[in-house]
């Protein structure tokens, strides 16, 4: 039994039984493992695979350049932007807000930068539910091509102090 | 039952394999000491650094 | 070999029990016990916060609480009740005597003293940071020096278990190779070698950053170390489950497995690969390389992932087999039917297989990928799922386990065999309910680790779609049912121990 030591040879052939379910284990788990790169490769929603690591106080300078060229107005006091297709668009999170309020245009291609001021934040759009870790230090580059007009949120989902559940931002897509 | 008089069945080296601890502790620690930390530190060490 | 006076004979199995053993297998259970109660509480205050329609408690003390609340489940409740299983493994299963016993009991002290400092900076208000501590985020540097030396006095621990298979092999004390429970075990204890130098590695510069002598911790690099001790941690428990399931499968029904080559291979394959399932929480992450990602979560992790299915299938299969060779054959589940489902072993073996393989273990693979991964990161998805593995998996294996080991090892009969009967039941179920109603929430956008999902303090306005409150609310109610089963545990365990009558 399990809880006793077993014969002196165990090391035997398996059962024709286990052999079948083995074999079948084992191509799913080659299917799976051929699906993960491939997926990577077909897919069109991967993370971000251009590594880049900023301070925070150079990241912030970057998002201010960014926002004073293409600030279009304000809401609730963060500010409103509208960046042209391709351009290097900027996210900050920080506590506990998304800045600025980002103005896209379905169809258009963009590269996001999402980056920290202080601690660790969790960007999650909603109501598509995508989600990214974002750490100060690290600038997470997404490039993104909106495909739905409408207004989206931001929540956080990292715990970043006692205000973390008031931390909302938006997306809008004209 | 066992032939312990003449010629014992020899014990298969897989079977050895598996009893020796020692050398499952060492690819234990090993394998995802490489494959997981080692490279990830190694690329979080190499990563491209902004500079204005 | 010594027996006499330190050694009794077990008048059930026929083993020989060291008494140092014995006593040091009952301190580390008992104590395991006290932190699932102290994380008990806090689920119940917790999940009544998340409710909406309740909504209990204020943020800071949600945030705190939940701190709490994992630290005693992850960490002292399971760590605790694993060393005490270790020591069975491999002193009793083996009729050993337990290698250094002064030193096992320096080591409980350090895990007791580490958990204990642990919880008093957590509800001084001194280590709102999570069970994850994520760098910036700091905690008191008293916070992590307990976790260091609760860390460190959980690898002694498994170094006098390793030491004991030692011992057991040169005093010949066994023949031929360890049983598979001890095997398993032993998987376990390499993991947690892993497990703990990961933990070393990253919580010993952050105890120095706290204190101002390092200046700065990368949370990149924080994150993929930390998970090297976190996750792993929760492979530490996948393998001792299994072994508490072959273990269970043995004592309920006999069971004996069909081919001890399968078994164990499956667990040579845990030892080498499981770990890189710590990836998983990194698949979101900017800097790692999709490469990295890649590797870690589908090739390698994949080996792991067949050994699962492994044991998926021969654990029930012994069962079967047991059964009919008692003379259940009658169609083709009369020997399930007629197994006996009034054991709680029995029961929460078969309850912890299901929910571990179905809701958690299922459900992680699949959000293991970099495009799942971007869905479920940080959503309710995730904790739903590891609920399902870690508490509806290890934790009833280890309440089922409980459930034989007190009683032989104590010699106490167990005290409320009608509660403990249904226990596995009340709590499956409930757990069942919980992880269903997480994951749902989760793949709606519920976050985790979140005071207000109403967002009524929020600059911009935002709610969730109103079918989100359903499934909140049957996570709650499954919660409820859940801590009413985890209590009805703790009662049988503690008025066993307090109350049982003496055996022979």
């Amino acid at each position: 039994m399990a809880i006793t030591s077993p014969e002196r040879v165990w090391w035997k052939p398996a059962d024709k039984q286990e052999k079948t379910w083995i074999t079948i284990a084992i191509i799913w788990c080659v299917i799976l493992t051929i699906m993960m790169p491939l997926m990577h490769i077909i897919g069109k929603q991967n993370p971000s695979s251009e590594p880049l690591k900023i301070s925070p106080m150079n990241f912030g300078k970057l998002a201010n350049e960014f926002i004073d060229k293409y600030k279009v107005g304000e809401e609730q006091g963060i500010p409103v932007v509208h960046p042209p297709e391709g351009s290097d668009v900027y996210l900050v999170g920080r506590i506990w807000s998304w800045s600025p309020i980002l103005e896209l245009e379905a169809g258009k291609r963009y590269k996001l930068h999402i980056s920290s001021m202080d601690l660790m934040h969790g960007f999650s759009l909603q109501p598509l539910v995508t989600n990214f870790q974002i750490l100060p230090g690290h600038d997470n580059i997404l490039n993104i091509t909106p495909t739905t007009p409408g207004v989206y949120h931001i929540i956080c989902n990292e715990f970043c102090g006692i205000g973390h559940h008031t931390m909302v931002g938006k997306i809008i897509v004209k | 039952m066992e032939k312990e008089k003449q010629g014992e069945e020899k014990i298969p080296t897989w079977q050895l394999f598996f009893d020796d601890f020692f050398l499952l502790f060492l690819l234990g620690i090993t394998v995802p000491t490489i494959i997981y930390l080692v490279w990830g530190l190694f690329e979080f060490a190499n990563a491209p650094i902004y500079s204005p | 070999m010594e027996y006499g006076k330190d050694f009794r004979t077990c008048s059930v199995t026929g083993l020989k029990v060291h008494l140092p053993a014995q006593n040091l297998i009952t301190i580390n259970a008992v104590t395991s016990v006290v932190f699932l109660l102290v994380g008990g509480l806090m689920a119940l205050l917790i999940l009544l916060t998340r409710w909406p329609a309740v909504h209990l408690l204020p943020a800071d003390l949600f945030y705190r609480f939940l701190t709490l609340h994992a630290i005693a489940m992850l960490v002292a409740w399971i760590i605790f009740f694993e060393i005490a299983g270790l020591y069975f493994g491999a002193a009793v299963l083996l009729n050993s005597r337990l290698a250094a016993p002064k030193t096992a009991w320096l080591a409980y002290l350090l895990m007791l003293g580490g958990a204990a400092m642990v919880a008093v900076e957590i509800l001084r208000g001194r280590a709102d940071v999570m069970f994850t501590s994520y760098v910036p985020l700091q905690a008191s540097p008293a916070y992590y020096l307990g976790v260091i030396l609760f860390a460190v006095g959980a690898l002694i621990g498994c170094g006098v278990f390793f030491g004991t298979i030692v011992i057991a092999r040169s005093e010949k004390t066994y023949t031929g190779s360890i049983p598979l429970v001890t095997f398993g075990l032993m998987a376990a204890a390499i993991i947690a070698v892993f497990t703990l130098a990961c933990g070393a590695i990253i919580y010993i510069p952050t105890f120095l950053w706290s204190i101002g002598i390092i200046s700065h911790i990368d949370p990149g690099i924080y994150r993929l170390v930390f998970w090297g001790f976190g996750h792993a941690s929760q492979q530490i428990n996948v393998c001792a489950m299994v072994a508490c399931w072959y273990l269970l499968g043995a004592l309920t029904v006999g069971a004996k497995p069909l081919n001890e080559k399968i078994c164990r291979s499956a667990f040579v394959l845990y030892i080498l690969f499981i770990n890189l399932a710590s990836e998983h929480h990194l698949l979101t992450d900017p800097t790692l390389s999709s490469a990295h990602k890649v590797a870690n979560t589908s090739y390698f992790m994949y080996a792991a992932v067949l050994a699962s299915l492994i044991h998926a299938m021969a654990i029930p299969a012994a069962v079967e087999v047991a059964q009919r060779k008692k003379g259940f054959t009658r169609g083709l589940f009369e020997w399930l039917v007629k197994a006996p489902w009034k054991e709680p072993g029995f029961s929460a073996l078969i309850f912890s297989l299901l929910m571990f393989g179905f809701l958690g273990g299922i459900t992680g693979v699949v959000i293991g990928t970099e495009q799942i991964s971007i869905r479920a990161h940080n959503t309710w998805m995730i904790t739903g799922h590891f609920h399902g593995t870690v508490v509806g998996g290890t934790t009833l294996a280890f309440m089922g386990t409980a459930y034989y080991l007190i009683p032989l090892i104590t010699r106490k009969q167990l005290v409320g065999k009608s509660l403990a009967s249904i226990q596995p039941f009340v709590f499956g179920i409930g757990i069942t309910l919980l992880s269903v109603g997480m994951m749902t929430a989760g793949t709606l956008g519920v976050p985790r680790r979140h005071w207000d999902i109403t967002f009524a303090d929020s600059l911009f306005p935002f709610s969730f779609d109103p079918s989100v409150l359903m499934f909140v609310s049957l996570a709650a109610v499954g919660g409820i049912l859940a801590a009413v089963g985890g209590a009805m545990f703790v009662g049988v365990s503690v008025s066993t121990l307090l109350f049982g009558k003496k055996m022979a």
